[in-house]
């Protein structure tokens, strides 16, 4: 031990940073719980590089923060993002039943059925919905769209945490103010940087009048997803997760993503395949006994409700609505209603 | 756990966990065998990338104690024959690894017809860390020894510890033998003052490598050096600029590490960077980038072959012995880094600029005194010009050289997308600044106490919010 000469006072001045580098973190943790950091700090991050996940969750804990009761989820994909207004829904099903329900959009972009469940369990825990309702397509089962979406959400330390892995990070997500207000100032700027799509209060983004995309342009823009559909069985595990988590407490109930005319006309891929998608989705629903409504069926919703492929616009988004509102009315009851 | 300790970079946690737990050991053995828990330790720090690595150094060592015991008691041709089946070897052994597709040998065709598959052999990963670094140390110790200017070390574990030393495994600094064994040799004593010395560094390295180069790294849009022509000039020139302080801090960060965690030791190894965007000429700035590289270069390449050239031709105004030993020096470089053709132009470009440089020197009859800030903002901008190949292949190259001529459409120079480089830019000037007076991170310590207090602080702050959020990348020159 001669060799080594460290005698006191050492550190004093690594010390004192880190004594006033712990109070800083306290000052900021203070003002992170204040209204007016909400005001001048919108945005939040949960750790995700995902563009909407962030927003949609602090869309739902502003709702809940604000004393609101959220009976229905609606999760899925862009398609649920741009094609469900909660609003719509809601009134729809009240003028059938004569009940009030409280809905919330959170619909993110690429989600497949690999996440939904994982993502359900952790809406019910935070959230206690009694009603989940998961949009999915024929889209969703393409194997070039199974890592993207789903890595930056479940990779990301908040999920971890809810889903019991502890971490640091995923501590600090979940109880300090301060530490998503920090990584929120970087996500504001990320935000402008990618033009993110505008969130309302519910959860839902609007999409006006159509693209000036031409159709065969879009059509490529979906041929690496429309090459490499298949259902796979990781596909079908996922589905399954998320209709095992249906109960007498929180009703799962499973739509089928419409689809642009156009779209499945000119695809034959995605007209061979979606027997085996729908025969699929009824036999995996019907074991988990869950209500599944075939909206590609039950609805002929026209061009120009369609803002791209893919996407319905404002108009195509109150159609869809409207029915899934009445379609509700017929499948689910809220536990309490006024 | 065995997750935390595989694969030791720098900047992990687990290595700094494995510095703690052989700084502890190190400290209570008695001093004979501080030297062997260093070895051990840096083989152990080699198995933790792959056992194959520690056991090719491990011959590495054999092999080069050997051989310079044979050049020592060799006399005339005998020496010689024994220096150059040394650099032979070494340098095969370099090339195999690093740039021979070793899909193609003949042992692993045959492995190959009995069915085992190259994915068993792991030959994608076949290429030893730090290699690149260590046949340089081994050559310039056969070397020195050949020209008598230090004795041949007796010592196996010595010579094995000079290869091997894992603060400078990975990526240098490139440490001369004599330098190194002395210290070996030497007491060592960590006090106070060279414990504050070996944190600063490790912080500053820290800062330099996350805060301030892994940003840039994220921040860089991809398209600027994938399709430079979508981008305009201030895109290309910005990113580009960005893009040198990036490698900058990554490599200076890497040293500041190193030397930070073998001052913990007690041994001090060799400065790598003296600031080298204050530059006023092009030598100069070979003298502050890399310095521990540009050294060797100098005493093994350059020397060498500039007497050669004198020993033809005298005069030190003659064209080629001022513009053959530059292009050499740098040709070598350039395969040192890589064995592409864009590493050869790179090598050539810098030869080229250092040649034109010289010749310029020596026209010149009385030296006049350089405009500073204009020589330093002219040598960088002709070095980030000419440097382009030492990122993009000849085609990318030539279509980044060709962006730099257009007007072009702005696509990244917003607020939003360049704050953050801005301010990471800013910062490696800044602790550049800093470091002058004392020439390296010890400059730092001229500051006043509050600030000193202040920069400790921010620094701690931003390095957990910059470890939070993104993984570090590789450091660039481990690559090599």
């Amino acid at each position: 031990m001669k060799s080594l000469k460290i005698t006191a006072p050492f550190g004093e001045i690594f010390l004192r940073s880190v004594l006033y580098l712990l109070l800083f973190c306290a000052a900021l943790e203070l003002f992170a719980r204040t209204p007016a950091a909400h005001i001048f700090f919108p945005r939040e991050s949960y750790g995700t590089s995902h563009p909407h996940f962030e927003v949609q969750l602090r869309r739902l804990r502003d709702r809940i923060a604000a004393g609101e009761q959220v009976d229905c989820i609606f999760i899925g994909n862009s398609q649920v993002l741009y094609g469900l207004q909660p609003s719509v829904v809601e009134d729809a099903y009240h003028e059938q039943t004569g009940k009030t329900i409280h809905c919330q959009n959170f619909g993110l972009g690429g989600l497949t059925p690999l996440t939904a469940g994982p993502l359900t369990r952790v809406l019910i825990k935070n959230f206690h919905p009694s009603l989940i309702v998961f949009e999915t397509g024929v889209l969703d089962y393409s194997t070039s769209n199974m890592e993207g979406t789903d890595v930056s959400i479940m990779s990301s330390p908040w999920m971890k945490y809810q889903l019991g892995v502890f971490s640091v990070d995923g501590w600090l997500y979940e109880h300090s103010n301060g530490f998503r207000l920090i990584f929120g100032i970087d996500r504001a700027i990320k935000a402008i940087e990618e033009n993110d799509t505008e969130i309302e209060a519910d959860g839902h983004s609007t999409l006006m009048g159509q693209t000036e995309t031409p159709m065969e342009d879009q059509l490529k823009h979906f041929e690496a997803s429309l090459e490499a559909l298949q259902i796979t069985e990781r596909h079908v595990g996922g589905l399954k997760k998320l209709l095992s988590i249906h109960s007498k407490q929180v009703q799962i109930i499973v739509i089928e993503t419409p689809t642009h005319p156009v779209f499945y006309a000119s695809k034959r891929k995605v007209r061979n395949l979606y027997p085996d998608f729908e025969k699929m989705l009824v036999f995996q629903t019907s074991q988990a006994g869950v209500p599944l409504w075939l909206s590609r069926e039950a609805l002929d919703l026209p061009a120009e409700t369609w803002h791209d492929l893919a996407h319905l616009n404002e108009d195509g988004a109150v159609l869809l609505s409207r029915q899934l509102g009445q379609f509700l009315a017929t499948v689910y009851t809220p536990p309490t209603s006024p | 756990m065995t997750d935390f300790f595989s694969n030791l970079s720098i900047t992990t946690l687990g290595f700094f966990a494995f510095v703690l737990i052989t700084f502890g050991i190190y400290y209570l053995v008695p001093r004979k065998a501080q030297n062997l828990v260093l070895l051990l330790a840096s083989l152990v720090f080699c198995i933790t990338w792959n056992w194959t690595f520690a056991l090719i150094l491990v011959v590495f060592s054999i092999i080069n104690y050997f051989l310079a015991l044979q050049i020592d008691s060799s006399q005339d041709k005998a020496r010689l024959r024994w220096l150059w089946t040394g650099i032979v070897l070494n340098v095969s052994a370099l090339l195999f690894y690093k740039y021979f597709d070793q899909s193609q040998v003949i042992f692993f065709k045959a492995l190959f017809r009995l069915g085992v598959t190259p994915t068993q052999l792991e030959l994608s990963i076949l290429q030893p860390i730090g290699i690149s670094f260590y046949v340089l140390q081994a050559i310039s110790y056969l070397v020195d020894i050949f020209r008598k200017q230090i004795a041949v070390n007796r010592n196996f574990l010595e010579v094995s510890l000079y290869l091997a030393y894992f603060p400078k495994l990975l990526a240098g600094p490139i440490e001369r033998a004599q330098n190194f064994f002395d210290q070996l040799r030497a007491d060592r004593v960590l006090d106070n003052q060279q414990l504050t010395d070996s944190l600063l560094k490790i912080f500053v390295g820290l800062s330099r490598k996350i805060i301030i180069s892994d940003t840039i790294l994220q921040t860089i849009p991809r398209g600027v050096f994938a399709n430079p022509s979508a981008y305009s000039i201030m895109d290309l020139v910005f990113w580009w600029f960005a893009f040198g302080v990036m490698v900058y801090n990554d490599f200076a960060g890497y040293t500041s590490i190193a030397r930070g965690v073998s001052g913990l030791f007690g041994i001090q190894l060799s400065p790598n960077f003296e600031q080298p965007f204050f530059s006023t000429s092009f030598l100069d700035f070979w003298n502050r980038w890399h310095m521990s590289l540009s050294n060797w270069l100098r005493d093994y390449i350059y020397l060498p072959v500039s007497r050669a050239m004198l020993r033809r031709n005298p005069s030190g105004r003659y064209l080629p012995n001022l513009i053959v030993p530059p292009l050499v020096t740098m040709l070598v470089s350039g395969i040192w880094h890589g064995a592409a053709i864009h590493f050869i132009l790179w090598g050539l470009l810098n030869g080229a600029v250092q040649a034109w440089e010289r010749v310029q020197k020596s026209r010149r009859k009385s030296a006049a005194p350089p405009l500073t800030k204009w020589a330093i903002i002219g040598t960088i901008f002709v070095l980030l010009i000419i440097n382009v190949p030492f990122k993009l292949d000849i085609a990318g190259a030539l279509a980044f050289w060709s962006g730099l001529f257009r007007w072009g459409p702005f696509q990244t120079f917003t607020l939003a997308t360049t704050l953050k480089p801005f301010f990471v830019i800013a910062l490696s000037f800044y602790l550049d600044v800093k470091q002058l007076p004392e020439r390296d991170e010890r400059g730092l310590l001229r500051l006043p106490k509050a600030t000193q207090i202040f920069l400790l602080a921010a620094g701690l702050f931003l390095l957990f919010l910059a470890t939070r959020q993104q993984i570090a990348a590789p450091f660039i020159y481990q690559e090599f």
